[in-house]
């Protein structure tokens, strides 16, 4: 049955949508590590997928702290962004996976990265999102809980 | 290159995208070798410099992103426009610039008299007219007042009007630009205005004249006389002339109003000779236009001088949004509200007294049911009436707090918009009179902690009660939401004795600002210095006063609907036959000030699962406070606030108010500086937050929030959920 949209819901997906790259941010060992990943979303919202190689220091400290952030953000540089921009921040719990599904979520999203994805290197990364953060006009937030 | 100031006769003004609208106009007459005074134009690209070099871009766009326009209030736009405002006044211009055009200036004698236009990009365009919607400003001399008004005009393209139809006008930071006309002054003995097409008939055109400058008939403070013109040859059709004959003439940097003599007054200002040259004149510019135009002129020596020229639209005037008109009708003249502060105070207010006492003598219980119906119509009409007054008259005259707070910014420059509002505060309002009363009492409570024990301690304690039922009864509930009025007071009274009361803050800065504020006039302008401030602080005074009069109304009409009510269920309740007594009386017949104020109406469509942890408004009572929510959507609920609460309510008034000294911080749906909940919240020195849309709704009761009163905002710590 397909989900009804609320406006919160399709305030996020639009954004998700707009954009490709996220910021995400994993925990190393004595500093926040921040990373620009290329992401897919579920439908539903409840999944944030994105592919890394497995040497990649991200990747290390999935490894060690399964708990991530992301950030996705409409900015354009301009004064303008005070008024316009909208910050996304997502707070959830990744797990790496190379089911189907997931690779065609992705695929589908970024055709031109398929040899990246086909590398025995990389493996996707599936954030099960506990919560949006979601940052308009400058200071009005809202929360969405997805848990 | 850019050229940042150019002759009006030159070719270049005649791009409106370089010099705006009017400017571009008055270009055309005079190369149509019409009479135009002489003067200069300060193209957009001085204004985009200006915007861009001072920052003042950057922080309009802050300004905006504090709300969508759809959004905001009437107060919520001009407390912006006045914000956009104050930063103009208070930014230097660019060195170069104020160089090429002191220069300029300095062609012409230093006694020369200026007018400084606006010459937006936005106005007078063909399909659409909003005249007035910008600032001009009359009779300026010396370069430092020059510089000071061009600003004031750049200031007015993000006037409270200008933002109120900002979607007609398209306006935006980018593209968006204010040309300013810096033109001699031409002191005409005679002057008006002409549309060439009569609204009401398009055979005739209207002229309408005024003795001296056209200001006080443009700013709709003079009335003008009026001859009809037959279009096609020019004859006079008929005329009217005004019965209360005014003129305006310089003072100082600006204007002012005086009557015209007797002997000269029941002539009428134009002659035969005057309607022949003004139709001549207005035939030729309409004929190069090709549309019926609005036409500024002046009559000096004889010599007619056309000061602007725009098409009559079909979009001028009329404006289907009704409230937003009402609202843009808002902005008075100091002449208009004068004249409504004298009406308020000698009148009004006295009437509304002595009628709501002479109502509240006359009793219901004696009452036959057919009596008491016709009482309750009869206390109807009585709160409809001066409920009609209220909108007509007190609601305008609190613009008096908002010219002050302008014309204060103009002259004293502050770094706070607000602080104007130290001035014209007052601890003479009802409400904290009331208020002060309540605190008494509850210092009487901590004096005597056995009260109830101590019967002449509770004696006592109940004869301060009965006193203050007696004096502000319609003020402590709402009379059939909260029948036992003297337990709810109790409650108030119990819960403010148990907080340390205090004295209401003084304000030391009060005294130095109040002399600051009267050098900034000169001897011969102290008088009205006082008269501006004395209008303020009247303004502020009855913008909370006029609310609890008329609340004494709508609680008296509520009294007599309650006892009718009362005695349908008693009736009931003894006839065995009648089951689920529904009372047919419906509330909404009877609709009723409070009951209305509260009602919230918003769709919860849209929250259904967003969670809010940070809500943005408008800073209106500086201060933090964090604690919890107490949400106020029914009158009754007033009852329930406890000491260290954060009020959060839909719009609070005056009849609410005494709840404050409970509470902690204030969060309001309604924005505005100028809103009750954000006056009271200044008198007793808290944080307050206005102008949160949904408030009542995305805040639940006992939330953990903070009201940051500095940048407006509110944060969520913890949900009840």
């Amino acid at each position: 049955m397909k989900e009804n949209i609320t406006p919160s819901r399709g305030k996020i997906k639009e954004l998700l949508e707009k954009q490709n790259l996220a910021v995400l941010a994993t925990q190393g060992d004595n500093y926040p590590y921040n990373t620009l990943v290329a992401y897919a979303f579920s439908e539903d919202l409840r999944i944030i997928i994105f592919a890394t190689m497995k040497h990649t220091r991200k990747y290390n400290n999935l490894a060690k702290h399964a708990n991530v952030s992301l950030l996705i953000d409409s900015r354009t540089n301009k004064t303008e962004d005070f008024k316009e921009a909208i910050a996304l921040t997502v707070l959830g719990k990744t797990k790496p996976s190379n089911q189907p599904e997931y690779r065609h979520m992705f695929l589908h999203r970024f055709p031109h990265l398929k040899d990246f994805l086909d590398d025995p290197q990389t493996t996707i990364i599936v954030v099960e999102i506990d919560k949006y953060i979601y940052v308009q006009r400058f200071q009005e937030v809202l929360e969405l809980k997805m848990q | 290159m850019n050229q940042f100031i150019l002759p009006l006769n030159h070719q270049d003004c005649g791009d409106p995208a370089n010099c705006g609208n009017k400017a571009a106009m008055l270009h055309q007459l005079i190369t149509q070798k019409i009479k135009v005074p002489e003067g200069l134009c300060l193209t957009n690209e001085a204004y985009q410099q200006f915007i861009t070099l001072s920052g003042i871009r950057d922080m309009i766009v802050m300004e905006l992103s504090r709300k969508n326009f759809q959004e905001m209030r009437w107060e919520e736009i001009w407390d912006a426009s006045l914000r956009i405002r104050n930063v103009f006044i208070k930014k230097e211009i660019p060195a170069y610039l104020k160089n090429t055009i002191e220069k300029k200036i300095k062609k012409y004698s230093p006694e020369t008299r200026w007018v400084i236009r606006s010459s937006s990009n936005l106005e007078d365009a063909s399909d659409r007219s909003f005249a007035g919607i910008h600032e001009s400003y009359v009779h300026i001399t010396g370069i430092a007042q020059i510089l000071h008004h061009i600003k004031l005009v750049w200031a007015s393209l993000w006037s409270d009007a200008a933002m109120a139809y900002q979607k007609e006008l398209s306006l935006n930071i980018t593209q968006s630009s204010m040309a300013v006309i810096i033109q001699k002054l031409v002191q005409g003995e005679k002057s008006g205005i002409v549309f060439t097409a009569n609204p009401n008939n398009p055979n005739q055109a209207v002229i309408e004249a005024v003795y001296g400058l056209n200001k006080g008939l443009v700013d709709g403070d003079i009335e003008p006389d009026r001859f009809f013109l037959n279009r096609d040859s020019g004859q006079l059709v008929s005329q009217s002339l005004a019965l209360n004959k005014k003129y305006c003439i310089p003072h100082h940097n600006g204007t002012k109003i005086l009557p015209v003599p007797p002997e000269k007054a029941k002539q009428a200002i134009l002659d035969k000779e005057d309607l022949k040259t003004i139709y001549k004149t207005f035939s030729k510019i309409e004929k190069i236009q090709r549309v019926p135009q609005d036409i500024e002129w002046t009559i000096n020596q004889k010599i007619l001088y056309i000061l602007q020229s725009r098409p009559i639209t079909k979009a001028q005037i009329k404006d289907k949004d009704t409230r937003r008109s009402w609202d843009l009708s808002l902005r008075r003249s100091y002449e208009n509200l004068r004249q409504l502060c004298r009406e308020i105070e000698n009148q009004f207010i006295p009437a509304m007294i002595k009628e709501a006492k002479h109502i509240s003598q006359r009793q219901l219980i004696p009452l036959n049911d057919q009596a008491l119906k016709q009482e309750i119509q009869f206390r109807k009409n009585a709160y409809e009436k001066w409920k009609q007054i209220y909108w007509e008259t007190f609601i305008p005259f609190a613009h008096g707090m908002r010219l002050f707070g302008e014309i204060y910014n103009n002259r004293l420059m502050p770094d706070d918009a607000y602080e104007f509002m130290d001035l014209i505060s007052s601890n003479q309002l009802v409400s904290i009179k009331r208020n002060q009363m309540l605190e008494d009492m509850a210092k009487f409570f901590q004096k005597n902690p056995n009260i109830s024990t101590d019967k002449q301690q509770k004696e006592l304690f109940e004869k301060k009660l009965d006193q203050f039922i007696k004096e502000f009864s319609w003020l402590s509930c709402d009379f059939h939401q909260c029948p036992d009025q003297k337990e709810s007071l109790i409650h108030i009274i119990k819960e403010l004795a148990k907080k340390p009361i205090t004295e209401k803050p003084f304000i030391p800065k009060k005294n130095i600002l109040l002399k600051r504020y009267f050098q900034a006039f000169p001897e011969d302008e102290q008088d009205y210095a006082k008269d501006l401030l004395n209008l303020a602080q009247k303004s502020y005074q009855f913008r909370d006063d006029d609310n609890i009069y008329l609340g004494r109304f709508d609680t008296l009409l509520k009294q007599a609907i309650e006892e009718y009510k009362k005695r349908k269920i008693d009736a009931c309740a003894k006839d065995q036959n009648c089951k689920n007594f529904e009372d047919n009386m419906q509330q909404t017949k009877f609709s009723s000030h409070s009951s209305k104020r509260t009602n919230v109406s918003t769709s919860q469509k849209d929250l259904i699962d967003w969670q809010p942890r940070q809500l943005r408004g408008q800073p209106a009572g500086k201060g933090i406070a964090k604690g919890y929510a107490r949400v106020i959507k029914k009158v009754s609920d007033l009852n329930k606030v406890k000491k260290d609460d954060i009020l959060i309510c839909d719009a609070i008034d005056p009849n609410m108010t005494f709840v404050i000294p409970l509470v902690k911080g204030i969060v309001e749906r309604r924005g505005g500086m100028l809103i009750h909940g954000a006056i009271i919240a200044r008198e007793y020195g808290l944080p307050c937050v206005t102008g949160i849309p949904k408030a009542t709704e995305l805040i639940k009761n006992n939330d953990l929030i903070t009201v940051d009163g500095y940048f407006g905002l509110v944060i969520i710590h913890s949900k009840n959920e």
